[in-house]
């Protein structure tokens, strides 16, 4: 199948490559700007266009649920914490690791590798499995199939947020 | 001032020339004696002179009768408890050498010092912080000296830092470099101002922040200095009539009524009923416009706009009224040395119960959305406070002073024009924060309205001016028709008012407080010195007070509350 | 799946257009309202009743130059005003203005909305930093802090409706509210909770949409008495514009999320004005909420950043939570 440009089949594909764009430049921009900022900003619009890919998926509740937490109040957070930080500072450079460029490099390839064998030796059904996406559903599933994985998260989040507690307790009393 | 509280202050100080002039002492210390003297003023218990008033200096270079020293330093200091008012005067053998400081015994003399520094180049002895104060800090010279030419004007540039002042103060407020590690923060600092729009003209405040926390303040002021004081001295009596518009611009006409009255009281005019009245009439009803702006704007920096409008709309009807009777809307020059510039309207009385009720109506239509107002009592009480002891330190006076508990009225203590016979309160505060500072303007607002209709009842008729030729223009009946009457219209126009050489302090009720002018005058039509006592200097003087250790926008609503007013802070 | 993303695509745009408008006339309906509770005419000269002032304005502010200041961080200082329209548009694609009249109705529309919502303050602190203004930082810190601080209590409340009304699809939540005044959300007794703390649940969203507008007397990020404008003191033309136009839409979407959550929507307040179409039901709802905001910004002073805060975490957030908690039981016990 072949659907011409202007079908609107077409627009929506090209939309799907403009949210791909949009999703790696995020990407570029939060690795390579100067300024943290920046940085965040770049991380912010790979976020949404992540979110769009997942309202592309037939999930619009991951998708939401992706902007909500990581736009609204991840990128906030972070950019909050940088803002409070010299403004000055914040342009300068860490110091660079000789090692850290290979390293990255081929972590990175290695995630790709893993990434590109699972799914192709995952058997993909014919059909796409399309639920309605609502939350019913999800809820279900987390308290009954995923139970235990959504109290590991709870676990998680928890130990961060004592040693988070923990960090800003030692800042104040030095 | 009675006769036995004269003898009182003089029995204290042996061997200190002590005489009487108007109605108050006037000491002359040598400098020897100066801290003494200031003293024991201050903390003698029967004396508890707890108001220093002013300072300011004097330069005796072209004075036509000769002086030991060329400088003197004269403190103006209060009693406002038993109504006792002193002038100490040292001569200043060197004006490099100076004089020791007060600052010890009165917070006030900071400013006060300063500012005598900075116009005669007077030394103080001990002063913690001597710099210029009205004067742009690269000015060179001292303006007020004698020898300094009137038309000599200096281009300055560059702005103040005032690093070194704010991290005194810092220091003075137990910030140094280990606590800001402790508090966990860089402290930031701000200016709110010259130019920004709490400051209601140009006044630079800048602060040292945590978060928004202020933990120490430093004013500068000084950018709307204008050198009324020198402009007057080469200007006769009459014509600094208008320059006096333009101290406090709010309450134009209070201000020609204190200083024609502190003419008069040297002069001995007693001038005619009707005029008291009429003055009474318009110096309560500017004290109606002046706590109209203040709280207007005050409500404004709340963010509450309306206020502003229901407050503004009448001030700017009562602007009209206003015209119709001087011909100006703000700057209404409207008194003469021995009376009035002209008598009131047919139908004034008409006029002026239509807006006291549309004032009323307005005062009260803003106390409804204010007085039971969970956010402005969230905001304004308890924030910003003023014991009584330090506002009297600072110097303060007027509605500001009232607020933090201290009932000094000169009109109700020192009554002129009458005011004795007149039935009306003194609304006084009991913490000193910025709601007492609003309040007691709103109450102040129905007590003139008060006062107002009482002496419209009352106004007699009769001569606006006195008859006497030496001070006031004859009629121009006269002038056209008999040489005597042409004869004094032009020496009184050419030479002005010929006023006895001597030195006095008169002071008046205005809106923010006394308005006091210290007069010297070397008999000529123009006076020697004219030194301005303005009520908000002071006041401003202890802003830091107030502020420090409140949030910045409790400091926005604050510099509202007290009411600056560039023209009379500057002058 | 390829129609319903032409049809979004197609309603931003429409939702552009109408946010535009409501914009600009909600700037004059605010001064005109203001004029008519401060006793003074507001605009009245350009055209009849002063309505041509908001085009002309518009006008004059696209005619200016956008200036940078110096030291600022240019790119996204121009990128901040864009961001902050950039929620609101998005929110109003999937509002239900009546029974057919929805871009894109989700059955997640009430979870989109706070999603994007919640990025607006993005658009905020990227204005206030790349400013390089004090006053435009300190705004944009306090915006950030009460932003944060009233998503809180507003997501509780809208967990109860959620709660109640066993869906997250606007439309949905619409329809349960028919067919009289009697079974809007706000009304306790014939919603299936009975939870009679309804009416406040009400008052606090309202109160959380006030803040999270930024609206007075919740307008500490551009309190012009202290920090002169805030986060836009540095922005002329139409970046000031598109702020300004970004308040006023959110505005709008923030009483259009009351009216679906509280107020039944499209839904008439009697069945027997059924005749009159829900859009006008839906429009009325949303003005007349609209004029309670310009009610109380002309009324109120401004509260201190700490009052705000207070107010939010120690009142608000716990009647919030006890409300939702109540509901669950509520529920489970009818």
């Amino acid at each position: 199948m072949n659907p011409s440009l202007f079908s609107a089949d077409g627009l929506v594909g090209l939309i799907f490559l403009l949210t791909i764009a949009i999703t790696i430049a995020g990407g570029i921009i939060a690795c390579n700007s100067e300024r943290l900022v920046r940085a965040v900003a770049g991380l912010m619009i790979c976020f949404i266009g992540v979110g769009a890919l997942y309202y592309f998926l037939n999930s619009p509740f991951v998708a939401m649920m992706q902007v909500l937490i990581y736009v609204g109040a991840v990128a906030v957070t972070i950019s909050f914490a940088i803002m409070l930080a010299d403004p000055e500072q914040s342009s300068q450079h860490g110091p660079i690791n000789a090692l850290s460029g290979p390293f990255g490099f081929i972590t990175a390839a290695l995630l790709t590798v893993g990434l590109a064998l699972i799914a192709l030796k995952t058997m993909w059904g014919d059909e796409p499995k399309v639920n309605d996406g609502s939350v019913k559903i999800i809820g279900t599933q987390l308290l009954t199939d995923y139970s235990m994985v959504f109290e590991l998260v709870s676990i998680v989040l928890l130990i961060s947020i004592i040693g988070a507690l923990v960090i800003a307790r030692e800042g104040r009393k030095s | 001032m009675k006769a036995t509280a004269i003898e009182k202050i003089c029995s204290k100080f042996p061997g200190i020339a002590c005489r009487e002039v108007l109605n108050y002492v006037e000491m002359t210390v040598q400098p020897e004696q100066l801290e003494e003297t200031l003293s024991r003023l201050k903390l003698y218990p029967e004396l508890n002179f707890g108001l220093l008033l002013d300072i300011t200096g004097i330069d005796y270079l072209e004075y036509p009768v000769a002086q030991d020293c060329r400088f003197a330093v004269v403190y103006t200091i209060r009693n406002w408890r038993d109504n006792m008012l002193v002038q100490v005067k040292v001569p200043v053998p060197d004006p490099d050498k100076g004089v020791p400081t007060c600052t010890h015994l009165w917070s006030s003399a900071n400013w006060a010092e300063r500012e005598v520094y900075d116009q005669y180049g007077i030394n103080f002895i001990g002063h913690p912080d001597l710099r210029r104060i009205l004067n742009h800090w690269q000015f060179k010279g001292h303006p007020l000296r004698k020898d300094y030419d009137i038309f000599k004007g200096q281009v300055c540039y560059d702005s103040y830092s005032m690093e070194n002042e704010i991290k005194n103060r810092l220091l003075a407020n137990g910030v140094d470099e280990t606590t800001m590690k402790d508090i966990n923060t860089e402290i930031m600092f701000l200016n709110l101002g010259p130019s920004h729009p709490a400051t209601h003209g140009a006044i630079r405040i800048f602060t040292a922040l945590d978060g928004e926390s202020i933990l120490a303040n430093v004013n500068e002021i000084g950018y709307l200095h204008r050198g009324f004081e020198k402009t007057a001295e080469n200007r006769t009596y009459n014509q600094v009539i208008p320059l006096t518009d333009r101290l406090n611009y709010c309450s134009a006409m209070m201000n020609n009524i204190a200083y024609v009255k502190a003419v008069e009281s040297w002069l001995g005019i007693e001038i005619t009923e009707r005029c008291k009245f009429m003055r009474v009439v318009m110096s309560e009803f500017f004290r109606v416009q002046d706590h109209l702006v203040c709280i207007a704007a005050n409500l404004v920096d709340m963010g509450g706009l309306t206020n502003y409008w229901y407050l503004y709309n009448e001030k700017e009807a009562s602007y009209d009224l206003i015209s119709r009777l001087t011909g100006a809307r703000l700057t209404s020059s409207f008194t003469r040395i021995g009376g009035m510039y002209r008598d009131f309207y047919d139908g004034w009385e008409h006029d002026m119960e239509v807006q006291l009720k549309a004032i009323e109506k307005g005062v009260s239509d803003s106390l409804a959305l204010v007085l039971k107002n969970r956010i402005v009592h969230d905001r304004t009480q308890g924030t910003c406070k003023l014991s009584a002891e330090t506002a009297l330190s600072y110097g303060f006076t007027g509605p500001c002073l009232r607020a933090s508990g201290v009932p000094f009225d000169l009109r109700k203590d020192n009554p002129y024009y009458n005011y004795e016979s007149f039935d009306f309160n003194v609304p006084v505060g009991s913490t000193g924060d910025i709601y007492d500072r609003i309040m007691v303007r709103f109450e102040e607002i129905f007590e003139s309205i008060k006062i107002i209709r009482q002496a419209m009842k009352h106004i007699p008729d009769g001569p606006i001016f006195v008859k006497d030729h030496n001070a006031v223009l004859p009629p121009k009946s006269e002038v056209y028709n008999n040489i005597e009457g042409l004869a004094n219209h032009f020496k009184l126009i050419f030479e002005g008012v010929k006023v006895p050489s001597g030195e006095w302090y008169d002071s008046f009720e205005a809106a923010n407080g006394e308005l006091g002018f210290h007069f010297v005058a070397d008999g000529s039509g123009k006076p020697y010195k004219l030194k301005v006592r303005p009520p908000c200097f002071y006041i401003m003087g202890g802003f830091h007070e107030m502020v420090e250790g409140e949030m910045i926008a409790d400091a926005v609503i604050n510099l509202g509350s007290i009411n600056i007013i560039g023209g009379e802070l500057d002058r | 799946m390829s129609l319903t993303l032409l049809n979004v695509i197609f309603a931003v745009v429409v939702a552009i257009a109408f946010a535009a408008l409501n914009a600009a006339y909600l700037v004059w309906a605010e001064r005109r309202g203001a004029g008519r509770i401060q006793r003074r005419p507001g605009p009245n000269i350009n055209g009849p009743f002063g309505l041509f002032q908001p085009p002309l304005d518009g006008l004059k502010l696209m005619a200016k130059q956008l200036t940078i200041p110096g030291g600022a961080d240019k790119i996204l200082f121009v990128a901040a005003p864009v961001l902050s329209m950039f929620p609101a548009i998005m929110s109003f694609v999937t509002i239900p203005f009546s029974e057919m009249i929805v871009a894109h109705n989700m059955n997640v529309g009430l979870l989109m909305i706070f999603a994007f919502a919640s990025s607006g303050s993005m658009a905020l602190l990227f204005a206030g930093w790349s400013s390089r203004n004090k006053y435009a930082m300190m705004s944009a810190v306090r915006s950030v802090s009460q932003a944060v601080a009233y998503e809180i209590p507003m997501l509780i409340t809208a967990i109860t409706i959620v709660l109640m009304t066993g869906t997250m699809d606007l439309m949905e939540i619409v329809r349960q509210q028919g067919p009289s005044i009697l079974h809007w959300n706000i009304f306790p007794l014939l919603t299936n909770s009975h939870n009679l703390l309804m009416p406040f649940s009400f008052l606090i969203f309202f109160t959380c949409t006030l803040a999270e507008t930024n609206r007075a007397p919740f307008d500490l990020g551009e309190a012009e008495s202290e920090l002169v404008a805030g986060f836009h003191i540095e922005y002329g033309s139409m970046g000031f514009g598109l702020f300004f136009m970004a308040e006023y839409a959110n505005i709008v979407i923030g009483s259009c999320l009351t009216t679906i959550l509280f107020l039944g929507g499209w839904h008439p307040p009697l069945p027997f004005l059924g005749f009159i179409p829900g859009v006008v039901w839906f429009l009325l709802k949303i003005y007349i909420l609209i004029a309670t905001f310009i009610w109380i910004r002309w009324t109120f002073p401004r509260t201190t950043i700490y009052g705000l805060l207070n107010l939010s975490w120690k009142i608000l957030i716990p009647i919030s939570l006890f409300n939702l908690l109540l509901t669950a039981g509520l529920l489970k016990v009818f």
